[in-house]
């Protein structure tokens, strides 16, 4: 017999009513954890994904696209560019480096990106097994494509498209050379190969246009265009300035010089947080209004049980427990339950993000998981002390300052 | 042993409340009887330190009851006072025999389940140790609460109108087992009642309503 027990005997006598505090304050908790996570989780990918691109050249269009496409590898490209043209803005003085992309194929949903081997140590990509490209038609896969079901030495087809099922270049399987260690970034999900593989499944393909209807064109949509090898065009150029002092002019003069559009990831990625910020705003704002529903509910709960508890806690006091033991019983039981619903609503919050995560996985988009754990939680563990004891304190208050003789005279 | 000098109550709005001089020696039991509204309750309640007179003392054995306050006097009366209220108020959430254990516990002494067993045995609800309050029949529950007061071997018993709501046999049986239970732990046994069958029990009375 102590202080735990006397509590905790009367919180399961009253199960259904407390079950109630529980799941309220377990749901507000779940809310707000899951919220947290998948906006870390999301915001982290796409900082990630976008460290140390200052600007991608391609064709106009959407700034928007011309970055998720890129950068995200999410949406459709804009186009294509020339490459003599992409080349003269590589080697421009205020360029430090620019890696030139070229899209177009897929293989089972993964983009096959022809570009240089700068795009694997820009993301510190490290060789789990294999070697990286030298020749045309070989190609280096990121850690989820190999999880996908590519090996090492085996032989794939890429398929004309960016989403699965198009016209398949059965002529020209690629070959991996090469298996990537995870990264935490987009090209995980990467298929790399030199840009010649690309030109030369194209060039092979812009020789056979004749076999292939019109229909195909919009996957490089870009390509129509006269004047120049059309085996010679690329889709964008990621490009890190030499000094901050570009960020003010080169952008500008792409845009006003050329043909070619410039967009800068950090503002695209800012502009789309920002949309999706509303919906964050607003859930975050919902699961206030649920944790707040818990505590006053708690509150309710445990002021108007004091109504009826007042007999037991006056009996308790005149079986010899001082006032200070009886404010202990009702702050263990507020603690209890604000404890386990917090807890609770951690798992719970921590599950469905994983089970997100595992659902969505499908659409190749940002992987979530539920797995981690992030220092932006320790303050909700802080919660239940908060909720806990103030729930317990008018109630507690009451009880230390109530007359046993009167209460009991009463009952 | 049981001493009440002098001890006067005063209401704010009504009449003070003067109460005779008690004196009692251990293991002796007494009726405090008189009308309802005549103050037995009060006296009870000052004398089990739930109540603290204006003026006047309690003195129980050594302890000037009067001088102690706070956690002090609550230690000394779940140590040295058993008492079975009228509507027994045992704990609804505590099973028997955890209702017996909790008196031990809020007395400050250490949890002994044998002697709440014992004590249980006694007045012969060992079969129910287990059970809810709310399980209990009301015969079974007041045995319970005079269970529960004497756990702790007080040197005080009081009790507030046990026999109100029994039977002639039950009233019988309810007061025997007090008796016994304070001749057990050669208690003082202060019993407030207005039921005139308590009377052929109990010799030593001490009437409020004539002021005797």
């Amino acid at each position: 017999m102590n202080l735990l027990t006397l509590g905790m005997a009367d919180l399961r006598h009253h199960k259904l009513a407390n079950s109630l505090h529980l799941i309220l304050l377990t749901l507000g908790v779940a809310i707000i954890t899951a919220l947290l996570l998948i906006s870390t989780e999301i915001s982290g990918r796409l900082e990630r994904d976008a460290d140390g691109i200052d600007m991608v050249i391609g064709a106009k269009g959407s700034p928007l696209q011309l970055i998720l496409s890129t950068v995200y590898h999410l949406d459709i490209p804009t186009g294509n560019i020339p490459l003599d043209e992409a080349n003269r803005w590589a080697q421009n003085p205020m360029v430090a480096q620019a890696i030139p992309l070229s899209l177009g194929d897929n293989t089972k949903g993964f983009r096959i990106v022809g570009t240089t081997t700068a795009l694997v140590q820009h993301y510190q990509g490290k060789l789990g097994s294999g070697r990286l490209w030298q020749k045309p038609m070989e190609a280096v896969i990121g850690s989820e494509v190999s999880k996908a079901g590519l090996k090492l030495d085996q032989p794939f087809v890429g398929v004309h498209g960016l989403t699965a099922g198009g016209h398949a270049h059965a002529d020209h399987p690629y070959r991996v050379v090469g298996v990537l260690e995870p990264t935490g970034t987009v090209l995980d999900r990467l298929i790399l190969t030199s840009l010649d593989s690309v030109w030369e499944i194209h060039a092979q393909h812009h020789h056979d246009a004749d076999d292939h209807d019109e229909a195909e064109a919009p996957a490089m949509p870009g390509a129509a265009g006269g004047g120049y090898n059309p085996s010679q065009e690329i889709t964008a150029l990621l490009v890190r300035y030499r000094s901050p002092l570009a960020a003010i002019s080169l952008p500008r003069m792409v845009n006003s010089q050329s043909k070619l559009q410039a967009a800068v990831p950090a503002f695209e990625t800012a502009r789309l947080l920002q949309l999706l910020g509303l919906g964050f705003d607003t859930l975050r704002a919902l699961a206030g209004v649920l944790i707040l529903t818990a505590v006053l509910s708690a509150f309710v709960a445990l002021y108007n049980a004091m109504e009826t508890r007042q007999y037991d806690l006056a009996v308790l006091r005149c079986l010899g427990a001082s006032p200070g033991r009886v404010v202990a019983i009702l702050w263990i039981q507020a603690i209890a339950l604000s404890v386990a619903g917090t807890l609770l609503g951690l798992l719970l919050g921590h599950a469905a993000v994983e089970t997100i995560g595992r659902l969505a996985n499908t659409a190749r988009g940002i992987d979530l998981s539920g797995l981690i754990v992030l220092p932006a939680e320790l303050p909700i563990l802080l919660l239940p002390l908060v909720v806990g004891t103030t729930a317990a304190l008018i109630p507690a208050w009451r009880a230390y300052r109530t007359d046993i003789a009167a209460t009991l005279s009463a009952g | 042993m049981l001493a009440l000098e002098r001890v006067e109550i005063r209401y704010p709005q009504a009449a003070q409340l003067q109460f005779p001089t008690v004196r009692l020696n251990a293991g002796e039991h007494c009726l405090l009887l008189g009308p309802s509204g005549c103050g037995k309750t009060t006296l009870l309640h000052v004398a089990a330190g739930l109540l603290t007179p204006d003026s006047g003392s309690v003195r129980l054995g050594e302890t000037e009851v009067t001088a102690l306050t706070g956690a002090q006097l609550d230690r000394f009366r779940g140590r040295h006072i058993g008492i079975v209220f009228q509507r027994l108020h045992l704990i609804p959430s505590l099973t028997v025999l955890e209702n017996l254990t909790a008196a031990q516990y809020c007395a400050g002494l250490p949890t002994d389940e044998p002697a709440a067993r014992g004590a249980l045995a006694r007045v012969g609800v060992e079969h129910k140790a287990s059970a809810l309050p709310a399980q209990l029949s009301q015969g079974q529950a007041q045995r319970v609460a005079i269970a529960r007061a004497i756990v702790n071997r007080p040197q005080l018993i009081l009790t507030d109108e046990p026999t109100s709501s029994l039977d002639d046999a039950n009233a019988r049986l309810v007061l025997e087992l007090l008796q016994a239970q304070a001749q057990e732990c050669n208690a003082v046994l202060l019993v407030a009642t207005h039921d005139a069958r308590a009377k052929s029990a109990i010799e030593r009375r001490i009437d409020l309503g004539t002021g005797a």
